[in-house]
């Protein structure tokens, strides 16, 4: 089983938080459909079976369904793809119709992410996004209505503008609204982004840590106890519901990445596209290598710490036995005393961080991981 | 012996010693320019870098006079630190005498004065000389009358150089045989020679560096260490020119060195008498002292696997750094390691980089400390060289620290400042001469164990660095002395404890509980910093947990860099060392003493 996915690397204007990857300029908008075309044809060693498909960005939704088609229909002519495939794509809410939200159940997405971040104008200003609160709630209502089985919303919390009481109205909001799936971001000041700017100048208002901190909990108690499972950091899903894409990320499965910057995974070789929207048309046009990484052991060992300390499932020792033995004799030990401290979790098989400590997982991550040199 | 001139060069640091010393070199013809790396004599890396000679080395050269005669030079190179006045001494031994080399901008500084006493105690013949006098800021009248008033010469006698052009050099070498005599001594006394300097080769085992005082010594003689007792064969011997050139025999006046075998430096010391065994002499050459560390402190490897390969790495060094002492003690914090001595702090300081230049070996130095004397009250007497050694108070009948004289030497706008830190450092001032209107000397009596404890950076930030500094040890006095502990979440960090006197143990306190909150990084709890002396705390600190420590998204595109970034999150966590459940990085135990103006 694998995943595509599909980066739409195109959005009308820059959001202040945003390190993805994107140009606001269309210019090269035709040329990099026929290229990202291409590019799915000339895919090396395609995957036997295509599981998830998944168009992010930048912002997907700013295609047409017409040009969406082209992309699915490459995918259905040079990959087998399964029954149940589920098909992901984002959208921004001022994209959203009812039309479009039809157009795009018939040609088989049936997940839709919607970037909402806030329901509070002042947020979504300070955020610089393309859209008010209300359209939000009005493509929020044509997704739900529109027969797409899986409706995700995004939020995001650790903003000036969001006070406790505010923050705990928007999860109350959005619980009402009930979507099958629900990720909750904490803002992260990302490199070369508006607010990594800012605050280099100082002039970003940050919230408080420790206020960050009981929001991430509240969003936990509350999302968790309407029935959303808390599956990743930042991802809650009802029962059955959860992405099955973004498990594959964190299942280190393979997949396979489209468009620039998008990489690519076969269980060995991670390898990606540059990120640059003229450099990938080119490096397309001539057929140029991508960079990649051959996955060391040790590689590998940090990647399945780091990533099973941001999820639910955790660790599985029986999984840690396929490591070399120095690696795993240096988890026995390191587990053993972050076990005796109390800050990991142990059940049967299974090592894991409580959803109140992922929070720190990445501080945890690297006393666990392998120091190769 | 009349056409052999043996001397050193005083001078303090940058004031252009080395490159003096290299155009002599030239002129004589001893070394060619092309072969001449940027100041020959210094042939270590961290000599070269930190600007300064640790070890002396010596070189003979040959100068055709105007009256027709070839003259045999031996320029004995000295250490310019505090910390090796020993070696200086017994340097300055070996010569007749002495180039007194002063910067023409910067003027006489402290170290310059106490190596000139040194001397003219060992009656030296000063040739004084004014160097970088090509530089716009050289003030020629003013350092020439500092330097009259200094050693009473005549302006006449001052040599005005540039190590830079050239300028006086000539009149340098000339003035090499017209004024300093010819050694004295006799070819057909019994052997007498002087070691004032060794040094350590891994293929030929230490070669020693004497100047024969009396006798002859002939290769394959069987030679005696005074000191020692112990006798050798004098497998090679030779002059030391650019490369050591064997010969068969060297008579009294000369300089040369000796190679017996010996794999060890520590069998040969700095000061001792070579003697021959069949024929002694009467008498050892007078001012033999065993060199004493006088700073302690802990090393230990940051990770406990390296304990051994970290005791060899200290026996190598100790083969060309005899000064070096050491035995293994261990720390409940950081578990196995090794007690050192130095000579100072900036012997410490060359040990540390030394280990992890030459050995790779990256380690924890604790927090240094003196010797201390303590008696109990059944009399018995100990030597503390850590804090841990200490008895318990109740036992304790009283505690002796030692002191030293201090001289520095500044500029009369920081006499004030001086004034206070030294007052702060428990300091009395004995002396205050105005050497010139612009230079005065200050001496003073302190505690040694207040100049381990940042006094050096300190001295320089408080005077920009118009101030000099040298020192000598005096004696051994009662102090009121308490030792201070430091405690991460409860437990004890012995490596981190100190002995202190107590009128200051409050603010020091406070003040290493305020520093290990900047050194130590937060984690996934609370962190308690306490000091105290036995029970009582003194002092608190906290470290508040970390709370947010990932980042909210990983996605496909994430994962390779997440990666890297958490992989070198794990690098810095390797140079930290886990104490009970905290983790302290390696530069905090050093760090944590720089304590900065407040201090």
């Amino acid at each position: 089983m694998a995943g595509i996915y599909i980066h739409v690397p195109f959005c009308r204007q820059a959001c202040h938080y945003c390190s993805f990857h994107f140009s606001t300029s269309l210019r090269l908008k035709e040329e990099m459909m026929s290229a990202m075309l291409i590019e799915m044809q000339q895919v090396e060693n395609k995957p036997s079976m295509i599981d998830t498909i998944y168009f992010g960005g930048g912002t997907p939704s700013i295609l047409s369904i017409e040009e969406i088609k082209l992309l699915m229909d490459q995918i259905y002519r040079h990959y087998e793809v399964s029954g149940d495939v589920e098909v992901t794509l984002e959208a921004n809410p001022e994209d959203l119709s009812e039309d479009y939200v039809k157009g795009l159940r018939d040609l088989g997405v049936n997940r839709l992410s919607i970037g909402i971040q806030s329901f509070l104008e002042d947020d979504l200003q300070y955020m610089n996004r393309a859209h008010s609160a209300e359209q939000s709630l009005q493509a929020i209502e044509y997704a739900l209505s529109g027969g797409i089985r899986d409706v995700s919303l995004d939020l995001m919390f650790g903003l000036i503008g969001s006070d406790q009481s505010a923050w705990r109205a928007s999860l109350e909001q959005i619980i009402d609204l009930s979507p099958t799936h629900i990720s909750c971001y904490n803002l992260t000041v990302e490199e070369q982004t508006a607010f990594a700017h800012w605050r280099e100048k100082g002039q970003l208002q940050e919230v408080d840590e420790n206020i960050q901190y009981e929001q991430y909990l509240m969003t936990h108690e509350l999302l968790s106890s309407a029935g959303y499972d808390h599956y990743e950091i930042s991802n809650y899903a009802k029962p059955g519901h959860r992405s099955r894409h973004n498990q594959s990320y964190w299942n280190s499965q393979p997949y396979i990445g489209i468009g620039p910057s998008a990489h690519s995974f076969n269980g060995e070789r991670r390898s990606w596209n540059v990120a640059n929207n003229a450099k990938y048309l080119k490096q397309i046009k001539e057929g140029q290598e991508r960079e990649s990484e051959l996955l060391s052991p040790s590689d590998r060992y940090n990647e399945y710490i780091m990533l099973g300390l941001r999820t639910a499932k955790g660790i599985a020792k029986s999984q840690i036995d396929e490591f070399p033995k120095k690696m795993r004799e240096s988890f026995d030990a390191v587990s053993a005393r972050l076990l005796g401290q109390g800050v990991l979790k142990s059940s049967g098989d299974t090592i894991y961080l409580s959803p109140e400590q992922w929070y720190i997982s990445d501080a945890i991550s690297a006393e666990l991981f392998w120091d190769a040199d | 012996m009349k056409k052999i001139r043996n001397f050193c060069v005083i001078a303090h640091i940058d004031h252009g010693k080395s490159t003096l010393s290299d155009r002599l070199l030239e002129r004589t013809q001893t070394i060619s320019q092309r072969d001449m790396k940027n100041q020959a004599l210094d042939d270590m890396d961290i000599e070269r870098e930190r600007g300064i000679t640790i070890k002396s080395h010596a070189i003979q050269m040959y100068y055709k006079h105007t009256d027709g005669e070839t003259y045999t030079y031996n320029l004995i190179d000295t250490p310019g630190h505090v910390d090796f006045s020993y070696e200086v001494s017994r340097s300055i031994a070996a010569c007749e005498g002495a180039l007194l080399l002063v910067d023409a901008s910067q003027g006489v500084q402290a170290q310059t004065i106490s190596n000139l006493y040194l001397a003219i105690e060992h009656d030296l013949e000063i040739i004084p000389i004014l160097n970088k006098v090509d530089m716009e800021s050289a003030m020629v009248e003013e350092m020439s009358d500092q330097i009259i008033d200094l050693i009473g010469c005549d302006k006449e006698d001052i040599i005005l150089a540039s190590g830079k052009t050239g300028i006086g050099i000539e009149d340098i070498l000339s003035a090499i045989v017209d004024r300093i005599p010819a050694p004295k001594g006799d070819p057909k006394e019994p052997l007498q020679a002087l070691i004032f300097d060794s040094m350590f080769n891994s293929f030929r085992g230490v070669i020693a560096y004497f100047r024969i005082i009396n006798g002859v010594i002939n290769k394959g003689d069987d030679i005696r260490f005074v000191n020692t007792g112990k006798v050798y064969s004098a497998d090679e011997i030779g002059i030391l020119q650019l490369n050591q050139v064997p010969k068969n025999r060297l008579e009294a006046g000369n300089v040369g060195y000796v190679i017996t075998g010996i794999k060890e430096s520590k069998e040969i010391k700095v000061g001792d008498t070579i003697t021959q065994d069949k024929n002694p002499c009467q008498s050892a050459i007078q001012g033999f002292e065993e060199v004493k560390p006088m700073v302690f402190a802990g090393i230990y490897p940051i990770d406990n696997d390296d304990f051994e390969d970290l005791r060899d790495s200290l026996e190598k060094l100790q083969l060309n750094d005899a000064s070096l002492v050491f035995e293994p003690e261990t720390s409940i914090a950081l578990g196995f390691g090794f007690r050192c001595g130095f000579l100072g702090m900036l012997h410490l300081e060359i040990i540390q980089e030394r280990l992890s230049r030459e050995f790779d070996q990256e380690v924890i130095t604790t927090v240094p400390n003196v010797s201390y004397n303590a008696y109990t009250k059944r009399d018995e007497h100990l030597i503390i060289n850590t804090p841990a050694d200490l008895p318990e108070p109740t036992l304790l009948d009283r505690v002796e620290e030692p002191y030293i004289k201090a001289q520095i030497i500044t500029k009369p706008e920081y006499i004030g400042a001086i004034m206070t830190l030294c007052m702060e450092k428990r300091g009395e001032l004995l002396n205050q001469t105005y050497l010139t209107t612009e230079r005065v000397e200050l001496s003073f009596d302190l505690p040694l164990a207040e100049i381990v404890f940042d006094f050096y950076d300190r001295l320089k930030s408080i005077t920009r660095g118009y101030a000099s500094f040298d020192y000598a040890p005096t004696d051994y006095r009662a102090s009121d002395l308490v030792k201070l502990d430091i405690k991460l979440n409860g437990d004890s960090v012995d490596a981190l404890s100190s002995l202190v006197h107590r009128t200051k143990a409050d603010s020091f306190g406070r003040q290493i509980c305020k520093r290990l909150k900047e050194l130590l990084p937060r984690q996934q709890f609370m962190i308690a910093i306490q000091a105290a002396i036995g029970a009582k705390i003194i002092a608190r600190e906290t470290i508040s947990a970390l709370r947010k420590d990932v980042t909210a998204k990983c996605y496909g595109g994430d994962i390779t860099r997440k990666r890297k970034l958490l992989e070198k999150q794990k690098k810095g966590k390797k140079k930290m060392r886990q104490i009970g459940t905290v983790q302290v990085p390696q530069k905090a135990f050093l760090e944590v003493l720089k304590l900065g103006d407040n201090g």
